[in-house]
């Protein structure tokens, strides 16, 4: 058994190395359609030198390195050339994140000698107010979840949805934006087939026709934000959010969690959402939607089985609308029936803190 | 199983010669043993008695297996049958699902007893590996992964003595291609 062992394990050892070998190969060559300083490529390491035999293996490096978040990776691959070859699949497929404009330049510049083959599957911009920047070399075929959070001028290429690169793509960001409209939104609602989340929170320049071309091409949806500020949008009168974008989700999506606070909903989207989607929603941001009347809450006061699973409901500023809400008989209802309480977010913090003990 | 077979004795020789005498499930918490043992002498013992009832089946179950783990010293050997009777009766997260496996934390117990001097956390390591025990192989993971969190390249190298092989043109290239990564 002893001798088994130890030639599978040489086997093993020859394998490596002609993985090393053919990897050196195939970074040559990438390095000479690309640069001209060959001494760019990392060679392959000698034979094992005075470490415990466990950090020459690479199946036992791997399972090591798997435990490790991306600033240890980073770190690991200058240890030594072993532990960079091992490194670097691990730090291609994990999820890129970048915060200045600054660093998604320095990104852009180095990694054109392609010497690592970016494939995440999350990738987020935060923050970056320049315009006309791309994060580049990237591959998208794995990407799930795509972020540009508060980045006012820049938007994800239109190209990236057409292609049909982003076809698993099952969360979508883009916040606080000044270039997002709904000519944006009509072009890639076709190709977000698997989208389950969409946040285009704080963006004023969208209105029912891109957010209906939305609801109409993503039928599994469970999660929208459209919040907005309502002071923001008073001048734009071309760009509301109404009703025919609440009864587009209610229709179309599998809505559970939807936020439209200081949108111009009314009543009759109300119903219509409620009717549709009430038995699963659990979370509602209706703020400052100050079209909605008494008429919504009478659906929450008159039959509390419409909305069994509402867990939390936001109606700041709005509450005065809705006048006499017998929120003690809601909640003595769905204790009864074993139901989380339902939070309910009023305009005052004193009195938030208060109605969450009585409630 | 049946638990005839559970509690049938396997004797594991270590690589000193030194014997371990545990029941059958407990070796078979290694995947090496437990294909050698089910595919050797199940087979081996169902073709001897073919053509006889299940009472001479039951009798094979009872003999002795003598397991020899030849490369796997008697200090690790005892660490890992230590293991093994510890978890004898644990579930562990489904093998096949490297999420869940990768995400779980180190078990308390585990933690404990891998609380070792590092030559034998490797050594165990390396065991776990051979004898294809994963849930051993992944905690001794987790914690070498442990020590090296939060580390710098050198002081990753100096815990675990490896030699710094890049030439300073290769480190130049290194940090240039990950400079992005620096300042977050």
């Amino acid at each position: 058994m002893l001798t088994t062992f130890t030639i599978s394990n040489n086997k093993r050892k020859l394998q490596y190395n002609n993985n090393y070998n053919s990897n050196k190969k195939l970074k040559l060559s990438k390095l000479n359609t690309h640069s001209h300083s060959p001494s760019q490529t990392i060679t392959p390491p000698r034979t094992p030198t005075t470490s415990h035999q466990i950090f020459n293996q690479p199946e036992l490096l791997n399972i090591i390195l798997s435990n490790l978040d991306s600033n240890s990776l980073f770190n690991c691959l200058k240890v030594s050339k072993l532990w960079y070859h091992s490194t670097i699949p691990f730090i291609e497929t994990q999820n890129l994140t970048f915060k200045s404009f600054k660093q998604l330049e320095t990104f852009n510049n180095n990694n054109l000698t392609k010497l690592v083959n970016y494939s995440p599957k999350s990738l987020m911009l935060q923050n970056i107010h320049q315009s006309s920047i791309i994060p580049q070399n990237i591959s998208l075929k794995n990407l799930i979840h795509l972020s540009y959070h508060n980045c006012s001028k820049i938007l994800p290429p239109i190209d990236w949805f057409v292609s049909e690169n982003l076809q698993s793509l099952k969360s979508l960001t883009i916040s606080n934006n000044q270039l997002l409209d709904d000519n944006y939104l009509l072009s890639i609602s076709p190709f977000l087939k698997n989208l389950k989340y969409l946040d285009l929170r704080a963006c004023y320049n969208i209105s029912d026709i891109g957010i209906t071309s939305i609801a109409t091409n993503c039928p599994n949806l469970i999660f929208i934000n459209l919040n907005r500020k309502k002071h923001f949008i008073a001048t734009k009168k071309n760009h509301i959010i109404s009703s025919i974008s609440l009864m587009a989700i209610a229709n179309y999506t599998n809505i559970k969690i939807l936020g439209i606070s200081g949108s111009s909903i009314c009543d009759a989207g109300m119903f219509q959402l409620i009717k549709n989607r009430g038995k699963h929603l659990i979370t509602l941001s209706i703020n400052d939607c100050t079209l909605l009347t008494n008429h919504s809450l009478k659906i929450f006061s008159n039959n509390f089985k419409l909305l069994p699973i509402l867990t939390r409901l936001e109606i700041c500023r709005i509450e005065k609308n809705f006048g006499n809400f017998n929120l003690k008989s809601l909640q003595n209802w769905r204790l009864k029936n074993h139901l989380n309480l339902l939070q309910i977010k009023f305009t005052n913090h004193h009195h938030l803190k208060s109605h969450h003990h009585f409630l | 199983m049946s638990d005839a077979k559970k509690t049938q004795q396997v004797v594991l020789v270590s690589g000193e010669g030194e014997q371990f005498s545990v029941d059958r499930a407990i070796a078979e918490r290694s995947i090496l043993l437990k294909n050698y043992l089910n595919d050797m002498h199940d087979h081996a013992a169902s073709d001897s008695d073919s053509d006889s009832d299940s009472e001479s089946n039951h009798e094979s179950s009872t003999e002795t297996i003598t397991m020899p783990v030849p490369n796997v010293r008697s200090s690790v050997l005892g660490k890992i049958v230590e293991w093994a009777e510890h978890h004898r009766g644990s579930t562990f997260p489904d093998e096949d699902d490297d999420d869940s496996r990768k995400s779980a934390p180190v078990d308390a117990w585990d933690r404990e007893f891998l609380k070792v001097d590092q030559e034998m956390l490797y050594e165990i390591i390396l065991a776990a590996n051979y004898l294809n025990i994963k849930p051993l192989l992944d905690a001794g993971c987790k914690v070498v992964a442990e020590m090296i969190r939060g580390r710098s390249p050198e002081e990753i190298r100096r815990t675990f003595n490896i030699v710094n092989d890049f030439t300073p043109e290769e480190e130049a290239a290194i940090r240039r291609e990950n400079e992005w990564a620096e300042d977050r």
